[in-house]
């Protein structure tokens, strides 16, 4: 079944997330573009992008890998999945009463997942570099982008203007 | 399902219904992901509304980060627990994810429908590198946080290394840097 793959696969995306949204963008790469070939490197960017213009969590993104995968259904899996670990760990810690925080080794547990966190998303956005910068303005745009977002421009702005950009010169 | 006036160290809570709708307008209007949405909730529900203290927002906070999935939902869910049980968590997530799923739903439509026009391919091949840029910033700020002994910048070399050059499964990684963590601490721990 399709769609219980889709769903045990952002199951597990979510179970290993850790963090903001953006940790999941090298667990979907690996499971949804590389493994399961559901939708290209390309596709994976433009739901990136869609993704920081909608409101709410940027984990949306499952939303959209789900569509590509599966249309409604495979959308709607996607993100039941992608939250369901958040619900059921949440619940038996607060049944439990288990308080990690408590437990002096577990805080450097999570010290170092979340340091693997950001070299992940490093080798992430180095691959999505490598396919998306084809020739120099291609790297032009991107260095405005990372300037422009350092200097806290929103990302809708950025988008916008990167399409504008695209538009006038495809 | 009205619990109005139950107090927790005397401060008033929400209904189920208030506490759903004041997530919902957040998960409608918070651009910008994780941040804002938690810059909003701690407007709303701290400093308008006082349904939640400063310190057990931070506890919320703190372990919105420890446990599985992203730390905004996470938040919504753990508040929705102590407030109303395993309702009002599964109210929480909805109220924060729904709006933005039938916005993604809408667009990711709209792109397959779009997707193949010259004009539309046109802009997302500009988008595309735009978007490593951005999150190339997110990046530096990511490791300027979350890098802050010489041993995190260890762990983020192996785990980099290990998903760009031996295609190691990110999971796999994260369980590893876990693990290594842990045995470090131990170790600490029965040296002193």
């Amino acid at each position: 079944m399709p769609i219980l793959k889709i769903f045990w696969t952002f199951f597990r995306v979510g179970l290993f997330t850790f963090g903001g949204g953006y940790a999941m963008v090298p667990l979907i790469q690996e499971e949804a573009v590389d493994r399961a070939g559901w939708l290209t490197t390309a596709e994976f960017l433009d739901g990136i992008a869609i993704s920081q213009l909608t409101p709410g969590p940027f984990a949306i993104l499952a939303t959209f890998v789900g569509f590509k995968a599966a249309g409604f259904l495979g959308a709607l899996v996607a993100t039941l999945g992608i939250f369901t670990p958040s619900l059921l760990v949440g619940w038996a810690i607060l049944r439990l009463q288990v308080f990690f925080r408590g437990v002096s080794a577990m805080d450097r547990v999570w010290a170092a997942m979340r340091a693997a966190v950001v070299g992940l998303l490093l080798g992430a956005v180095i691959r999505l570099g490598l396919s998306s910068i084809p020739s120099l303005p291609f790297g032009a745009i991107a260095l405005g982008a990372f300037m422009a977002a350092r200097r806290g421009v929103s990302p809708i702005l950025i988008v916008l203007i990167a399409a504008l950009i695209g538009l006038m010169f495809s | 399902m009205a619990k109005q006036g139950e107090s927790e160290k005397g401060r008033a809570r929400p209904t189920l219904w208030q506490f759903f709708s004041v997530l919902l307008v957040v998960g409608t209007i918070a651009i910008g992901g994780g941040r804002s949405i938690i810059a909003m909730l701690e407007r709303e529900l701290v400093v308008r509304r006082a349904w939640l203290g400063r310190e057990e927002f931070a506890d919320t906070y703190a372990m919105a980060h420890i446990i599985p999935g992203v730390y905004s939902v996470n938040f919504g869910v753990i508040l929705g627990f102590r407030f109303f049980g395993g309702v009002g968590a599964l109210l929480a997530a909805i109220a924060l994810v729904f709006p933005s799923f039938l916005m993604v739903l809408l667009l990711s439509k709209g792109y397959a429908l779009l997707r193949h026009t010259q004009a539309v391919q046109g802009a997302f091949q500009a988008v595309a590198p735009a978007v490593v840029g951005m999150f190339s910033a997110i990046l530096v700020g990511m490791g300027r946080t979350l890098l802050r002994t010489p041993l995190d910048a260890i762990m983020a070399l192996f785990a980099f290394g290990g998903f760009l050059w031996f295609h190691l499964h990110p999971a796999f990684l994260l369980l590893a840097a876990g693990g290594a963590g842990y045995l470090l601490a131990t170790a600490q721990r029965l040296g002193r």
